[in-house]
Order: structure tokens, then sequence, then C-alpha cells
């Protein structure tokens, strides 16, 4: 390694040690703040902005069947919950259109068991639960009139920055024994349809920890039907002949205001069945992505902060502008390797400790430089 | 040779409505005979429709005839379902191609969009309150200027209020606002003049007549992570007054808005009471 110095007094070998020793202290206080709410929104926001880049199509084999506002007030007559019977014919009006699986997104714990399992559908329909959450993720089991666990978990999604973030693709329950959430057991029951396939979501995944919402399309925009285009009630032959949902997975649920089940997402307000549309559109077309793991994620860091503290010494910013540019490049930089990890490899990683820890290294030298030509205009005779 | 390229022609025109390209849409209801150009197939009630068919009026359309489609990506509120219709007998619209389920935004607009949420400041606030009708930390919600407290108000007739604020300030009444309030079930429209302070609030809702109608509501106004912890603590709360007693009496319900007012007022005024218990 040379040991040359610039223009700005400093040696490669020192450069990068210093540099390096930035890095390493970004790394390890982001490590230790990992945590905590600067660094999750920091990442979240980086992770959206990749959502938003990146926006695809969603599967076809999703469909969101959405009783919006209109819907309410004309099928619903407005009245809040929903009328079970009404509730019942939607259902059945999907399943004759020939829905592979059906997801019903709507409050049904007040329903009497025997009424959901007596309407009669060829397709397999799971139900969502209501959240009553202890510590977070646990839920009791829902016992049916048989002391069976007639319902699965709920969805569980959970907020970071007043922004739905992750969910949950299994919901723990005392006595390590697990329960899949609302979306694995859509997944399930859609695979079950399938003579030979792999599984979407395994057993063995059991355990992990939360996962972030794949908004790789927006099913606030696609892939969804109004209710008031499908038949009054079930039996209709042109809609049963037409089979609207051939081979679809068909999530029901409220897109309006009164059904209180807004969230905040990347795309903006987004209605729970619509998020629940993407976690299953990405699970169910294999688009979902892993966060890098830890070890992986420190080692490049660190490789890709050495690259930049070199690229840094040759454009040392002497001047304001040039330490500006720097900054700017190095978090596009930044940003398109998450980018690019995410679109080829399907894995995310951050890259915030080593902007953050390139950018203090920068200022660290300008500052440093400006102080050593101060002490030696000082030192000059007058 | 020619015949070679005839074939080919057909084969092209035939395959305006095949099956292999991306479902967009289907045909919600019909009258008079419509038709996908192409291979000339007369269209029914909801068939399944493909980017790229091109829709057109049959033989014999009368005045009124129609066909409505629905996208699965009508892009904005009004554009829902496509209408072609017949104005008189043969003068129909003009032949529609079913549009492609695209992005309604290009390249630029989504780096633009992107770089604005990397760089966006959001000032979100949040209440919980519990007091009148089903207790629950989710029967509030603040979102910018709009606060949704329906559940809170089930009791109360739909119709104008003003909505008189008092802060709490360990169990003592503090400053006083007020502001305007549309109730219409199941949303309640909430007009206030300036962003509440952090803190515990007194709400009691008065009429035209300036006189009090219901029981008051206590409405927690908390931000970000203290609003997270003092819902799970709140639920903790509730979780224990609901497994009080197991025969409930009468009076009870009382007692537990009381209880749950209290506790409101409590994790307020000691944040440590939202720290989560060590098991």
């Amino acid at each position: 390694m040379s040991n040359r110095k610039t223009s700005h007094g400093t040696s490669l070998l020192s450069h990068v040690l210093i540099g390096m020793g930035f890095v390493v202290a970004a790394a390890a206080l982001m490590a230790a703040l990992h945590d905590s709410w600067l660094v999750k929104r920091l990442e979240a926001r980086n992770l959206d902005s990749i959502f938003l880049l990146l926006r695809e199509r969603p599967s076809d084999d999703i469909r969101v069947v959405e009783i919006d506002r209109a819907d309410f007030h004309s099928r619903f007559g407005g009245v809040s919950p929903l009328d079970p019977g009404k509730v019942a014919d939607l259902v059945r009006i999907v399943d004759q259109g020939g829905a592979r699986a059906i997801g019903v997104d709507i409050e049904t714990d007040d329903w009497p068991a025997a009424f959901r399992s007596s309407i009669a559908t060829r397709a397999p329909v799971v139900w969502v639960r209501s959240v009553s959450a202890e510590n977070g993720s646990e839920v009791g089991p829902k016992l049916g009139t048989a002391g069976e666990d007639v319902l699965q978990g709920p969805p569980t999604l959970t907020q970071i920055d007043g922004q739905v973030g992750l969910y949950r693709r299994w919901i723990a329950q005392p006595g390590d024994t697990f329960i899949p959430s609302f979306t694995t057991e859509i997944l399930h029951a859609a695979q079950s349809t399938l003579s030979a396939s792999e599984p979407v979501v395994t057993r063995e995944e059991q355990t992990e920890g939360e996962r972030d919402i794949p908004l790789r399309v927006n099913n606030a925009l696609q892939n969804r039907i109004f209710t008031r285009d499908l038949p009054a009630t079930p039996g209709t032959p042109d809609f049963i002949a037409g089979r609207v949902f051939d081979g679809k997975i068909v999530l029901i649920g409220g897109g309006f205001p009164e059904s209180r089940d807004a969230y905040q997402t990347a795309f903006g307000p987004m209605y729970g069945v619509q998020i629940l549309a993407n976690i299953v559109n990405a699970e169910w077309s294999h688009r979902n992505f892993r966060r890098a793991h830890p070890f992986v994620m420190v080692v490049t860091d660190l490789v890709f902060g050495l690259l930049l503290v070199l690229a840094t010494y040759r454009f040392a910013p002497v001047t304001l502008w040039r330490l500006l540019c720097v900054f700017v490049c190095i978090a596009l930089l930044a940003l398109a390797m998450s980018v690019g990890l995410y679109w080829g490899f399907a894995v995310y990683i951050s890259f915030v400790p080593v902007v953050l820890g390139v950018i203090a290294h920068s200022i660290f030298e300008h500052v440093h430089h400006h102080r050593r030509l101060l002490k030696q205009v000082a030192a000059q005779p007058q | 040779m020619k015949r070679h390229i005839v074939t080919l022609a057909f084969l092209l025109s035939t395959t305006l409505c095949a099956q292999q390209r991306r479902e967009v849409g289907f045909v919600v209801r019909l009258t008079g005979e419509w038709v996908c150009l192409g291979n000339h197939r007369d269209l029914r009630a909801y068939e399944r429709l493909y980017s790229g068919d091109v829709i057109a009026a049959g033989k014999n359309m009368q005045a009124g005839d129609s066909i409505q489609i629905a996208l699965l990506a009508p892009g904005d509120e009004s554009s829902r379902t496509e209408i072609r219709k017949c104005v008189a007998a043969g003068v129909c619209d003009k032949p529609y191609q079913v549009r492609a389920a695209a992005d309604s935004d290009n390249w630029m607009l989504r780096v633009v969009a992107a770089a604005e949420r990397f760089v966006q400041l959001e000032n979100r606030e949040d209440v919980f309150a519990a007091t009148r009708g089903t207790l629950g930390p989710e029967e509030a919600i603040l979102n910018g200027d709009a606060l949704d407290f329906g559940a809170a108000l089930g009791p109360v007739s739909p119709g104008e209020y003003t909505v008189k604020w008092t802060r709490m300030a360990n169990g003592h009444a503090g400053e006083e606002f007020t502001s305007a309030l549309v109730w219409s079930p199941p949303l309640a429209h909430l007009d206030l003049p300036h962003p509440p302070a952090d803190g515990v609030y007194r709400v009691q809702l008065m009429d035209e007549s300036g006189e009090t109608v219901g029981a008051p509501a206590f409405v927690a106004v908390l931000r970000g992570a203290a609003l997270q912890h003092a819902r799970e603590s709140f639920l903790r709360v509730q979780k224990s007054i609901a497994g009080w007693r197991a025969q409930p009496q009468p009076g009870d319900t009382a007692a537990y808005r009381s209880l749950a007012a209290r506790a409101l007022m409590a994790i307020d005024a000691d944040p440590a009471l939202t720290e989560t218990p060590h098991e």
C-alpha cells in the first residue's frame, strides 16, 4: 500500500485506517442500535424506496374481491358489522366463480361457529380471526363446539413508525406450539388443491420471527374486483359458466372507512385485505425476499466501506461542493447496491452503516484538512 | 406465398381474443349483441377479457344497448368500469381495446416517488381512548386532523356537536379548548383548531343549546413509541378488568369504565407503567 501523501496531506494508509475506523464504529453503533426506533426507521425508508422503485405486476393467480364504500352502502345497507347472510352469499358466489381457495378478511368472531361451517363451498375457505394479542404475538386457541380450533391465527401485521412493515407466518402459542397465520393458512389451503408441488410455506419456518411485508406490487390498484360487479345472489348461470375466478386465490375484504381496517404503507394508505393480498402474492409466486444474515451484512458492509474509503481518497473532498457531491454519490451508490441485490437475488442488505461511516470520515478529513491549512497560515511570517 | 401470408394474417387476427394473454377483466352486463373482434366471438355476461381484446357492437344494435366491463386494474376511482353504448339503432361507440394491466405511472415517476419516500418526514399522531361503548384502545385514532372515535360515540345520536376538551394533569382539570364534531355513524369528523399536545383529555359532547350529551370520554393523545407502549399497557389493564369477576354484576360496566379511565391517567402520569413486565 502506497504511503504517498496527496495534496491534502494524508497518506493512503492513514486515510484507510481512519476511514475503516469510522465504518467499523458506525457498523458497531448500528448493530447496537439495531432494534432502536431510528435504525428501524432508516431501514424501513430504504426498503420503501426499493418497493416504490421496483413495483411489479401481481401474480395472475391472486384476486381481491373488495367491498368499497359504494358496495358497503348498496350491497350491505351501510351496516357494520356486515350481515352474515350477505357475507355468506358473497363467499358462495366467489366459490361458484371457480376459486381455488378463498380467504375472508371480515370480522366473524361473533358469528356462531356452526354458521361458518354451514356455508357449503367447493373451495377451501379461510376465515380471519381477530387479534387478541398477548405481548404482541400470542393468541389463545379459538375452540369450536367440538373442542377443535376452528380458526387460524390473525394476520398480525406490525407497524414501524406508524406504517405496517412486518408480518408473521406463524403465531406462537403457549407451550412452544405454533398456529399458522391467516396468510399461511390460505397458502396451505391453495396448496392442498394442487396434486404435487413444492410447499410454499413449510413447517420448518415456524420459529422464524417477523418478516418484512413484501409490498412488491400495489394490490390497492391491481387484481381487484368490486362486489357490485358480481351477481347479487348465488346461482347465476352466466356467472357460473364464466368462471371469473377460475383457479384463483381470492381474498374477500372491506375497503371502506367504516371497516376501520386501513393502514399506512409505502404506497400510501392500504386496506388490510390489500396488504394480505401482497403477502399472499409474494409467498405464492416465491417472490418474497430475505434480510441477509447479520454476519454477511457486516462483511459486505466492511468490504463496501473499504472500497468507498479508497474512492474518497482519490477524490478527497477539499471543497464544500466536493464534500456534498461525495455525500450524494455515496447515498445513491448505497441505494443502487441495495436495489441491485434485492432485484437480482431477493436479498436485502442495509448499507446505512457504510454511508454514515464514510460520510462521517469525509467530514472528519475535511475539517482536519482545514485546521491544518489554518495552522500553516498562522505559522507563516507576516 | 400469398396464401401463406393470408393464413398468417388470419392466425394473427384470431389471437386477438386468445386465451394466452393476461387476463385484465370481465364483462359485467350487456344488452344487445357485442363481439370480440378477431374471432368475432359473441360476448356474454361474465366472460373473461384479456389485454388487447377489441370489443365492438354487433349487428342489429338498438338505441340503449350497452356493455359494461370490469377491469382488474381500474386505475383511478372514477374509471373502475368501462361502458360502451349505442345512442341509436346501429349508431354505437367506436370499438374499444381492453387495455393491459399496466402501472399508471412511468419509470421516472417511480424514481421521484422513491426519492421522496427516502427523505420524507412524517409527523403522524395517534390517539387511543377508553370510556363510552366498548372498551378498547382502537376506539379513537387521530390521523392528521381526522379523529375517528366512532365506537366511543355509539350511544350518541347522529348530528353536529361541540366537543369540549379538558387537559387532565394528575387527575385535575387544566387547559380547555373546543372543536366542532360531525357525528355520522360510524364515522366522526372532528375539526380540531390545532393538534393537541400529548396527554390525557376529558372529552365532553355538547349539543347546539350547550347541553352536555352522554357521559364524558377520556382520550389519550400519544405519539410514536409512547403510543405503542401505552397501548400494550392498556391492553393488559383491559384484560385484567375483563377477568375481574366471573359472573358480571349490575354496575360492573360503570366500574370498568372508571377503572379504565384511571388506568389511562396513571399510564400518562407514570411512563414506567408502560414497561413490559419480566416473566
